[in-house]
């Protein structure tokens, strides 16, 4: 019984006390917010983001800086739990186009090396309002009608990828 | 007079306030019944394994009495755009008798309006069904809206929420 409690509380209770608390802090902080732990459920991000893969996001990344284009952004769902995540095309003020597949910013051609089948995507243009961005999953070959794609307000990006 | 070492009143301190803080908890406010509700419907619909056509009827029964007859649902595709309770159920019933298995997780909620008699919450929802050894998973943000009646807080209407605005949602959209 001694040899457990020793184990347990170690030789000085209160200071093992201390620490215990001091790393609850630390994990709920580290965990919560700069390296926040996400499990990709869906086949939208293929063939950067794996089906059952486990990333980490950074929510304090934009809290000094601004979403730039080919950013992978994390969009908070209701209850701040479950995260969308796209890859942002789209900065505010921009025209956003699909033609057979290439996406056209301003009415020019813009490569996507992270794509593996760029697909065939038609979508007419899109003037993207100050204050939002346009985003969409890396993976082309649903049909874009029913692809969950489109603007969010800046207000909505909840982090950034860590890589 | 009672005189207790400091040590004890620390311990006495923090279970007054851990007491304190489950009270808290589990207060019995108007949004956790409504959250109570929610939760009850979403496991009401769910379907772990082979049952009865009474025991699903039964189910199916008892959701319905968690929803307001006049109640009306916008749940985006696959369903119907607009539908009422009496086909809501009729669907419900039919799903479980073809379903292998049903399962609707909440992933997370606000409250996104409170009144005195009517709360409204997004809802993150992932539905997962099992049909004929093929699985099919949905994740979906939906509005709920609760009613208080004389029967307690019951289902008025359950609409989808855009997260990110699809192109094709948008008002000026050719």
């Amino acid at each position: 019984m001694t040899r457990l409690k020793q184990v347990l509380v170690g030789r000085n209770p209160k200071r093992t006390l201390i620490r215990a608390a001091v790393l609850a802090i630390v994990s709920l902080v580290v965990f919560g917010y700069p390296a926040r732990p996400v499990r990709v459920k869906g086949i939208s991000m293929e063939p950067t983001l794996h089906d059952g893969s486990i990333h980490f996001i950074n929510r304090w990344h934009y809290a000094w800086s601004t979403p730039q284009r080919g950013d992978l952004v994390a969009v908070a769902m209701p209850g701040g739990r479950a995260f969308f995540m796209k890859r942002v095309l789209g900065m505010p003020g921009e025209r956003i186009a699909f033609v057979n597949g290439q996406l056209l910013i301003d009415g020019a051609p813009y490569a996507e090396s992270y794509l593996r089948d760029a697909g065939d995507w038609n979508m007419a243009e899109l003037a993207v309002p100050e204050g939002h961005y346009f985003i969409a999953g890396d993976n082309r070959q649903t049909p874009w009608s029913g692809h969950t794609l489109g603007l969010i307000h800046e207000d909505q990006v909840s982090g950034r990828l860590l890589r | 007079m009672i005189t207790l070492p400091p040590a004890r009143y620390w311990i006495r301190g923090a279970v007054v306030v851990l007491v304190l803080a489950f009270a808290y908890a589990i207060w019995p406010t108007d949004v956790r019944r409504v959250e109570r509700q929610s939760r009850k419907l979403l496991s009401l619909i769910g379907k772990t394994g082979p049952e009865s056509v009474p025991a699903a009827a039964l189910r199916v029964h008892q959701a319905s009495q968690l929803i307001m007859p006049e109640a009306a649902f916008r749940l985006g595709e696959p369903f119907p755009t607009r539908f009422d309770k009496s086909e809501l159920t009729a669907m419900l019933q039919q799903a479980r008798q073809r379903a292998d298995l049903i399962e609707v997780k909440n992933l997370g909620h606000d409250v996104a309006m409170q009144e005195p008699d009517r709360i409204a919450l997004d809802m993150s929802l992932e539905a997962n069904v099992v049909w004929r050894g093929e699985r099919e998973s949905m994740i979906g943000t939906y509005r709920l809206t609760w009613d208080r009646t004389e029967d307690g807080w019951r289902l008025s209407a359950a609409e989808v929420r855009d997260v990110i605005q699809h192109p094709m949602a948008l008002p000026a959209w050719p």
